[in-house]
């Protein structure tokens, strides 16, 4: 690849690299995964593989694979998930009663914060796949590329992560039955074909 | 809500890449990509040496041994111009997006040439490399590009106290008219009317702006621009006035005696970047704005005092802050690229260091290096036809 195809390639994609990496580790490793996938992709670029079809999907599958070398950063941040502070000028202030208000922000908190912690225990692959459906909005094309995972298999594997998910929190919430209650208890219910 | 749709909804959401990562990282991709194409591949030999795999390799190194004898043979019995068997690109493996997706791939090597070869080194400030850029992968402070006024030029002048004056016109719209006094409008600001000079009239300069003096033009503007803190309307400054004419935009400088023009052009893109370099284990920051074609003037269109000063053997201005000694602003050239630099805590000579230590480029490599150069933001409001321009007599 030529320097100008080189600048070409990281000026299309350099922000969708960058959001999916800092969504996942923070960003500070997120430019440290950026700087590897482009890296690798200049020394590569001959040798890419054929399957990985659009420049896009071919950074993700690097992308995905440089992210492994920060699973301890990407765990630790999952297990002390913290809800983002909006601070621009696009939050609207509540002005609902602020007893039940911060009730119900906990409550939602505090159910958020048990699934992360429950996708901080999947297997890597299956984050990948549920943080590049679920965060990245990839198609099940794209997600099948990023990940090496068959594409037929990509929404059964998104099914089965699901039900893992809910099978850790049981197993949590027998231990500790308040925060996440509505969640488990909803496991098998239809809501679930929405994303399946 | 499913987990899948309360992971969804905790999507954080990230910004952008800070901009340095971005830009640094951009010119180390670009900078690799140069070293890519300057060198042949070596073939990887790193592949696991298995017995399966050997014994595929002498396969391999059979078949090909075998092709290439019949096509000798073949060759020599039957020459067949233009036919040529086109062999299959390197096949690519891999599945698992996995770190050591390396596959070999046959390096072709060059076709031998007879052609004689001469690389000429760019020459700094020539019409083809008018730039200086970074040789390292330095992560700049800052990186801009201005494009040019519309229709705009500068003087640099000097006069007989040594002290200097910038002159600088724009092109523009005819000035609006001014509406008569308000006898209802009740007003605690005073407008100071401008004064009278020989042919011109100049509107004083404001309490926001001093040393800043508007010369009354048809179209456009004209500034003149003396250092800040000097006595408004000096004795120097109303000499300049004096000797000013303007006809049909045209703005005629008899200089007098004692005055003398340091130089003079039209406007041109601007490119700056700042440069942190280590001297004596201080990390300082070069300031380098360089205007390809342009002029000591256009480079120096502000209101420093600039003395004339020698660097890299050649005639430039320099201006010290008296209240900062060790900060200095540098007017010089290179070619046919004016050069503006300002830093402090380096002498001259590192400074000359610093400078040429720098690679010629041209906008095409800046280009490449640091993303594209901004479209030019004005558009031509020129609505009349006397718009002003420099002419010393």
């Amino acid at each position: 690849m030529n320097g100008p195809a080189a600048a070409r390639l990281y000026d299309e994609h350099v922000d969708a690299i960058y959001a999916y990496a800092a969504r996942r580790v923070g960003p500070q490793a997120g430019v440290e995964v950026v700087e590897n996938v482009f890296e690798h992709a200049l020394r590569q670029h001959a040798q890419r593989p054929a399957h990985t079809g659009t420049d896009l999907g071919w950074l993700l599958a690097m992308a995905t694979a440089f992210l492994r070398r920060h699973s301890d950063t990407e765990c630790e941040l999952l297990r002390n998930w913290q809800p983002p502070t909006r601070s621009t000028s696009r939050a609207i202030p509540r002005v609902t009663d602020p007893l039940l208000a911060q009730t119900n922000d906990d409550h939602s908190t505090a159910t958020t914060a048990h699934v992360m912690a429950a996708v901080a225990e999947l297997e890597p692959l299956e984050r990948d796949l549920l943080f590049l459906i679920a965060w990245e909005g990839c198609s099940s094309s794209l997600a099948a590329i990023a990940t090496g995972v068959p594409q037929s298999e990509v929404r059964p594997r998104l099914n089965t992560i699901r039900k893992e998910i809910r099978r850790r929190m049981s197993a949590r919430s027998s231990q500790n039955p308040d925060p996440f209650r509505d969640v488990v208890t909803e496991a098998g219910a239809p809501t679930d074909e929405a994303t399946s | 809500m499913n987990p899948v749709q309360i992971v969804e909804a905790a999507r954080p959401e990230v910004g952008t890449m800070p901009p340095i990562d971005r830009r640094h990282l951009r010119e180390r991709i670009f900078d690799a990509a140069i070293r890519e194409q300057s060198k042949i591949s070596p073939v990887d030999l790193a592949s696991p040496k298995t017995r399966a795999s050997n014994a595929a390799r002498l396969a391999a190194l059979t078949l090909l041994g075998v092709a290439a004898v019949s096509g000798l043979a073949y060759s020599a019995s039957r020459e067949t111009p233009g036919s040529r068997a086109t062999a299959k690109p390197a096949t690519s493996v891999a599945p698992s997006p996995t770190l050591e997706l390396t596959v070999n791939t046959l390096a072709q090597a060059p076709l031998p040439t007879t052609a004689t070869t001469t690389t000429v080194p760019p020459i700094p400030g020539s019409v083809d490399a008018p730039l200086l850029l970074p040789p390292e992968r330095n992560r700049l402070d800052e990186l801009t590009v201005v494009r040019a006024r519309l229709g705009s030029s500068a003087l640099l002048l000097r006069a007989p106290d040594l002290s200097t004056i910038s002159l600088v016109e724009v092109d523009g719209l005819a000035p609006a008219e001014q509406p008569g006094p308000d006898p209802s409008a009740s007003s605690t600001t005073t407008t100071v009317p401008p004064r009278q000079y020989a042919a011109v009239s100049v509107v004083p300069p404001g309490e926001d702006a001093p040393g800043q003096y508007n010369v009354e033009v048809e179209c456009g503007s004209v500034k003149v621009l003396d250092t800040s803190g000097r006595p408004p309307f000096r004795p120097e400054v109303e000499a300049l006035f004096n000797s000013i004419r303007i006809t049909n935009g045209l703005v005629n400088i008899a200089l007098p005696d004692g005055w003398a023009a340091i130089s003079g052009g039209r406007s041109v893109d601007e490119f700056v970047f700042g440069l942190p370099v280590e001297i004596d284990n201080q990390q300082v920051t070069i300031m380098v704005a360089q205007y390809p074609n342009g002029s000591l003037a256009v480079a120096g269109n502000d209101q420093r005092q600039y003395e004339p000063t020698t660097f890299n053997g050649q005639l430039a201005w320099i201006s010290r802050d008296p209240e900062d000694p060790a900060a200095f602003t540098l007017l010089t050239t290179v070619g046919t690229t004016a050069i503006r630099v300002s830093t402090r805590d380096i002498s001259l000579a590192e400074t000359e260091k610093v400078l040429n230590g720098l690679t010629p480029g041209d906008v095409n490599e800046w280009t490449n290096r640091f993303g594209a150069i901004p479209v030019t933001p004005d558009p031509d409001i020129r609505s009349c036809a006397d718009q002003p321009e420099f002419n010393i007599i």
